[in-house]
């Protein structure tokens, strides 16, 4: 008896290797989203977890009129494209650029990968010292007639001003993929395009750029991921000097921010399910999209 | 003539090379962080000449390549092409095309595409990229391929289209860097041949790189034997093969006989204690020398009357010879018999005076 269990689980070590990280996700992701998509049908507050009355589509129905969440989806939306279309353009421009033989491009590299690995709490605290009243910043800016402005809490610089940071946080991540990417592309494919005459920018039209096509949807993806979960930044800057999330009038809310405020800070947990349900499709359905088009290249 | 090619396929007996020089490689030398990889190298390629740079890994074969491609500049020396130097000439404006050692296809274009290469970046008319491809695919044996990706090709087919890609341009020199290495025995000797062929067809002047000896001999009109950055001979494969200029030399080009001796006077050298007659002249008297005999040229006859006499160490079967050792008073000698010996026979062995090589002691390339 004892060898045929031992047999079997020589045959199917796998499971066991993989059994501490399957019960830690099952845990910690897989339970957590069943038990909200099965919340998301009830009226539930945490001030009386016991009293709950099942009200199968009233909080989707809630959240798809609230004009709050219509304007986190609309927000996030705006976010996703400028912030995808920005960091998929600039990342391959810093990495072209920081891969030539330029001087101190080392340097460079770790400059602009350096806010990716500060924690978002320190970059908010920069914000905000940055931006405060009478700050220089603040008063140098003043002088090109933008006087009197709250950066951080005035529509519609605040929400710019977010999606700028986040762009200038994750630049450095992505810069660093397309970096190792181009360092796979074997050098002597350049030479020979040389000999047939293509300069600098042929080379990059005709060979890098083509042959990072596989490196440029994977970050597509990871920019569409990361702009959808969107949260600590904008909750950081938005929350400076003690406004609501989203401040001003929620154009800085997205949707992440949206679920959170529901839940912890208005006590609104059906709102906050059954949003983040809806976010969870966004985003599941990308995955899936994603690992199709991986299986296929 | 030495009896020895019966191994050896010479493809380019008869083709013969105009006389005008197409490139000249004057007093090249290379520094990489001051570690010297040529020293004061001197070649003139003709034109419709197969020149083949002939040297073991790290001698240096790349590098002359390079710096004729324009990748990398000499630390001193000048490249003269048709008489002008072409050494302030960016790569594309030389007329030089390279076939890489690893191929270097674009992986993410299809055969036709590759080829094209070239000529789109040269902004060509489509009709004529058609055109001039379909020739080239028929030139390397491609036709009915050009839609296939490049990732799908066997090697052999992968070498091909390096091949054709560099042509299309119609260079005046095509550099090829030890394009065959990385196929099987089989396939290099049919590409060898194919290869000749495309040469004499095209006009081109191959520079060809290799540190196999015997695609040397049996492809160029002219082998260039390198060693640590130094040229060590230059000459027809018959010549480099028979008239070897130095130990180095005849030892990379086949197997050899080497042994010392001593020049008694002209057309007399001693060694093994025996004064034979020889064909060399030119040294001083009783001048040390180095002596080549090719494993063929020694003769197995009666020990009565040899001026040598040895005993057999061992004897292998090669299929159309057998490869016999016999030691000499203490010397190695290789021998190829078509008659089998046991081992511990005793033997004598003789030359032919034109057989017997002498060759100056210690000679290195540029002297
Ligand atoms: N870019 C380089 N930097 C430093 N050393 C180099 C470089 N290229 C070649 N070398 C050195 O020059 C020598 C000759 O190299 P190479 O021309 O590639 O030889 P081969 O092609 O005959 O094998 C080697 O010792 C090699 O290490
Ligand atoms: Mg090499």
């Amino acid at each position: 008896m004892l060898k045929k269990i031992l047999k079997y689980l020589d045959k199917h070590i796998y499971l066991v290797l993989l059994a501490p990280f399957m019960i830690l996700s099952i845990i910690f992701t897989l339970i957590p989203i069943i038990n909200s998509f099965y919340i998301s049908f009830f009226d539930f507050s945490f001030l009386n977890p016991s009293k709950r009355s099942f009200v199968l589509l009233d909080n989707f129905k809630a959240v798809l009129t609230d004009d709050v969440f219509l304007t986190a989806l609309k927000n996030t939306l705006l976010f996703v494209v400028v912030f995808v279309l920005a960091e998929m353009f600039l990342s391959l421009i810093v990495a072209v650029l920081l891969n030539a033989k330029i001087k101190y491009s080392n340097l460079y590299k770790t400059l602009i990968y350096l806010p990716y690995v500060v924690t978002p709490i320190a970059i908010g605290g920069i914000i905000s010292q940055l931006f405060k009243k009478n700050s220089s910043l603040v008063l140098f800016l003043a002088k090109f007639g933008f006087e009197n402005v709250t950066w951080n809490s005035t529509a519609p610089y605040a929400f710019w001003l977010v999606l700028l940071i986040v762009i200038w946080t994750q630049l450095g991540f992505f810069m660093v993929i397309y970096i190792s990417a181009i360092k796979e592309i074997p050098e002597e494919l350049y030479e020979a395009a040389e000999i047939d005459g293509a300069n600098s920018f042929k080379k990059f039209r005709y060979i890098t750029y083509p042959l990072l096509k596989n490196t440029r949807t994977l970050i597509l993806f990871m920019c569409l991921l990361v702009s959808f979960q969107l949260f600590d930044l904008p909750y950081l800057i938005s929350t400076i000097g003690g406004t609501s999330p989203g401040t001003p009038n929620n154009t800085t809310m997205t949707l992440v921010m949206y679920i959170y405020a529901n839940a912890f800070r208005y006590n609104n947990m059906g709102l906050a399910t059954a949003a983040s349900v809806i976010l969870f499709i966004i985003i599941f359905i990308l995955s899936f999209v994603q690992n199709k088009l991986g299986e296929r290249s | 003539m030495a009896t020895g090619f019966n191994k050896i396929r010479i493809f380019n007996q008869g083709h013969i090379t105009t006389n005008k020089p197409l490139i000249e490689i004057k007093n090249i030398s290379k520094e990489f962080d001051g570690e010297i990889v040529l020293k004061e190298v001197d070649l003139t390629i003709k034109e419709n000449e197969f020149v083949t740079l002939l040297g073991p890994s790290g001698c240096g074969k790349t590098t002359i390549l390079r710096i004729l491609a324009g990748f990398e500049n000499p630390t001193s020396g000048d490249i003269l092409f048709e008489g002008k130097s072409i050494l302030p000439l960016a790569p594309n404006k030389r007329q030089v095309n390279t076939v890489f050692q690893k191929y270097a296809l674009f992986p993410h274009l299809n055969v036709f595409e590759n080829i094209a290469f070239g000529l789109r970046i040269k902004k060509f008319k489509e009709p004529d990229i058609i055109d001039k491809v379909k020739q080239m695919l028929k030139l390397v044996k491609l036709e009915n391929f050009e839609h296939r990706s490049v990732n799908r090709l066997s090697g052999g087919q992968q070498q091909r289209v390096a091949i054709a890609r560099a042509l299309i341009n119609e260079p005046k020199i095509l550099l090829l860097d030890e394009p065959l290495a990385a196929l099987d025995l089989k396939l290099r000797q049919e590409m060898q041949y194919e290869l000749k062929e495309m040469q004499v067809k095209t006009g081109i002047t191959f520079v060809y790189v290799t540190h196999d000896q015997e695609e040397a001999l049996t492809m160029s009109d002219t082998i260039v034997v390198i060693n640590n950055g130094l040229i060590q001979q230059v000459g027809a494969p018959i010549d480099i093969y028979n008239e070897p200029r130095n130990r180095f030399v005849a030892n990379f080009i086949g197997e050899s006989n080497i042994i010392s001796g001593i020049m008694i006077e002209d057309y007399k050298v001693k060694f093994e204690a025996h004064i034979f007659d020889c064909v060399d002249r030119g040294f001083s008297n009783n001048e040390k020398v180095d002596i080549v005999i090719r494993p063929e040229d020694m003769k197995i006859i009666d020990k009565d009357i040899a001026p040598m006499i040895g005993v057999v160490d061992s004897i292998i079967f090669k299929g159309v010879h057998y490869e016999i050792c016999v030691i000499v008073d203490g010397t190695e000698y290789v021998i190829h018999t078509t008659k089998a010996r046991e081992i511990g026979d005793i033997v004598g062995l003789d030359v032919e005076p034109q057989d017997i090589h002498v060759m100056e002691v210690g000679v290195l390339g540029n002297e």
